[in-house]
């Protein structure tokens, strides 16, 4: 009796859930860096594909990532490539390791006040710097004053970028005031004389970009990689697309999509 | 007086008695504007010392998870009407199965971890560990404390596992999963994870420390090795792996009864404090195949030499006697998913735990094998919400033989369960 209640629900459960079919409404979610390309891109597709509603949200590629992994987004964007941790994660809820689409591309420019002097710091120095090494301005070539340091939160995937590829992992200086969002950052240090920030390279009011290395941020060095902290910005699924969304990520990459990647101020990812 | 100068005049007087009125309320904004400088900086500096302060708490993870279920498990005699029926062995029952709450202090290169699980049988300590990473290669971290031990199936959380229970095999050889050590792993740049351990087998699965006297395992060691292969082309994932577990308790008794014998061979004594085999080895596959939405299989294999816990020595007619067992168990566990909601799973396990004694002549219902047929459908609707709904068929060995004048075990026991879970995660 117990067996046929149980093969019985199973056989029922199951063939209702055969018939369940996916909704046109895609959710994006993820890096804040990429925000505005998202929704830039969501907005030119449903003007040309009536019927399908993208949803494009930020909160930073870690919670973006969460969010794929516990199945409350259809795309993760993100700043900076997944973690294994993640990928097991995946790979234990859905049976899959996930689909990595590059889409656009970006350098980690570090921003300072327009009155700043100094033009060029080096990976190190940039190290020194936000590790608190270095807390004057006048130990880089610059004025006789305090650096004030402004970083990214923890779940924001250039934070953490930055965290690895600056840093080399190790933590940053507890005198980092962390703001929430590239904006932000923008914000803060453009009010600031003696502050610096870092963030995508498609931000730029009221502050300069500085050279690293002695390469400038622009984009024939981030697309040939000369530039040091260029990188790749991404687009997470669970599994290969299908339906309207397969055709919004084969639109995202095609010349169409990639013209708003220079509109926004990033570089196109071919 | 011309109408000019009138108008010179009249504008020298406003100018004059205007004056002093600009100038005050020149004064004024300033002030106003020298106030909200300060009360800004004065936030600027709350916000920071917030920031901080909020810095220090993102630290702190909560997590955990809450299982809540009604099971039926089936008797001879099928489904009871009178759920209080005394004759009736149905089981039917709702349980608190698992409420886990789990608190880290992540330090970057450092945490701790404590986990706890409150249920109505009450609160017991489940993990309480600390980790720590080598800052220079990030490499090798060190783990201290109690923690899960390393197999696929036991680091494979409940709140995650698609079966209900975990295998026969792995809940016969790792009872309650954790132990109380210390375990290094190595990840070089995610080419491959070795995990090497020793446990005291103070805690055993018992929600309580037992001290140790002689006849109690001491130190044992435990291995484990994975590599993942990715081949993103196709959609493929691979992961393999090997564990072992090597130990050996010191025997409060000269006499042993062998794996495939019934009785102690007085001529083969040996000395007190010798060690008996607690060894075994188990290989592991994962894949991963984003087939349709995405499937997995996976299936673990261990083999070995085990013996009886030291405080359960089996009476013989000569003396009490250390018990050896030959054991061999497996399981192959099917996940697919169906939509974006729902998963169906199917597994099937069994356990051997002495494979090298004539089925004649069994003489404990525990050497007796044990395999589950399970099948079951777990829905994602909701978010951190899973409900489950799961079947497992238990089959257990016949044995015609005859101990204390009863057969042991004539027929398979009707003992398959129905299970409906609901399961929140946070």
């Amino acid at each position: 009796m117990i067996k046929k209640i149980a093969i019985f629900s199973l056989l029922v459960v199951s063939s209702l859930f055969l018939f369940s079919f996916s909704s046109e409404k895609i959710t994006v979610k993820g890096s804040d860096t990429m925000v505005i390309l998202s929704q830039r891109w969501a907005e030119k597709f449903m003007s040309k594909n009536g019927g399908v509603t993208i949803q494009v949200t930020g909160g930073g590629s870690g919670t973006g990532i969460s969010a794929l992994i516990n199945g409350t987004t259809d795309i993760c964007n993100s700043s900076r490539p997944m973690k294994s941790s993640e990928v097991k994660k995946l790979k234990e809820r859905f049976g899959t390791l996930g689909v990595e689409i590059p889409c656009a591309k970006d350098g980690v420019t570090v921003y300072i006040n327009q009155n700043n002097p100094v033009k060029n710091l080096s990976v190190q120095q940039l190290k020194d710097i936000y590790t608190g090494k270095i807390t004057n301005w006048k130990q880089v070539g610059g004025n006789d004053a305090k650096i004030i340091l402004y970083s990214r939160e923890n779940n924001s995937g250039t934070y953490v970028f930055f965290k690895d590829n600056v840093l080399g992992g190790s933590d940053y200086s507890p005198a980092c005031q962390n703001l929430p969002g590239t904006s932000a950052v923008v914000n803060a240090v453009s009010k600031d004389a003696n502050g610096i920030g870092y963030g995508g390279a498609a931000y730029g009011k009221g502050i300069r970009h500085l050279s690293v290395n002695g390469v400038e941020p622009n984009e024939s060095n981030i697309k040939s990689g000369k530039y040091p902290l260029a990188r790749n910005l991404f687009m997470y699924l669970k599994s290969k697309p299908t339906g309207s969304m397969k055709k919004f990520i084969d639109w995202v990459l095609s010349p169409e999509g990639q013209s708003v990647v220079k509109e926004v101020g990033y570089f196109p990812i071919n | 007086m011309s109408k000019v100068s009138k108008y010179l005049l009249a504008l020298i007087v406003a100018v004059v008695i205007g004056m002093p009125v600009y100038a005050q309320e020149s004064e004024s904004s300033e002030t106003s504007l020298s106030t909200i400088v300060d009360r800004l900086a004065g936030i600027d500096e709350n916000m920071a010392t917030l920031q901080s302060d909020v810095s220090g708490l993102k630290k702190f993870k909560f997590s955990g998870y809450y299982q809540f279920e009604w099971y039926k498990t089936e008797s001879g005699k099928g489904l009871g009407l009178n759920p209080y029926d005394s004759t009736d062995a149905v089981q039917s029952q709702f349980r608190i199965r698992r409420g886990r709450v789990k608190l880290t202090y992540d330090g970057g290169l450092s945490s701790v971890v404590f986990q706890g699980d409150f249920t109505t049988s009450g609160f017991s300590i489940k993990d309480f560990y600390l980790d720590v990473t080598d800052p220079w290669t990030k490499y090798v971290t060190l783990r201290a404390g109690l923690f899960n031990r390393p197999n696929y199936e036991i680091e494979y959380s409940s709140s995650q596992r698609e079966s209900m229970e975990r295998s026969n095999v792995i809940r016969a050889l790792y009872p309650g999963e954790r132990d109380m050590g210390a375990m290094f792993t190595v990840n070089p740049d995610e080419l491959f994870n070795l995990q090497l351990a020793a446990f005291m087998n103070t805690y055993n699965g018992a929600n309580k420390q037992f001290i140790p006297s002689f006849g109690d395992e001491p130190l044992y060691y435990m291995a484990r090795l994975t590599k993942s292969f990715s081949f993103n082309d196709l959609g493929l994932g691979v992961d393999l792996g090997a564990h072992a577990r090597i130990g050996s308790m010191p025997s409060n008794s000269p006499y042993v009864i062998e794996s495939d014998a019934v009785v102690v061979d007085s001529s083969n004594k040996i000395a007190k404090g010798d060690g008996i085999d607690r060894t075994w080895f188990g290989f592991e596959t994962q894949i991963y195949w984003d087939f349709l939405g995405g499937m997995k299989l996976m299936g673990e294999y261990i083999m070995g030499s085990n013996a009886d816990e030291p405080k359960l020595v089996a009476k013989t007619a000569n003396a009490p006697a250390i018990r050896k067992r030959d054991f061999m168990g497996y399981y192959v566990m099917l996940v697919k998913n169906i939509t974006d909601d729902f998963q169906f799973a199917a597994k099937y396990d069994s356990y051997d735990p002495n494979t090298a004694i004539d089925d004649k002549l069994i003489q404990s219902t525990s050497d007796l094998s044990k395999s589950t047929l399970g099948i079951g459908l777990h829905n994602y609707s909701f978010p951190n919400i899973r409900i489950s709904l799961w079947y497992d068929m238990n089959t257990t060995e016949t044995s015609d033989n005859v101990v204390k004048g009863k057969k042991l075990l004539e027929k398979d026991p009707i003992d398959n369960t129905l299970t409906l879970r609901f399961q929140y995660k946070f």
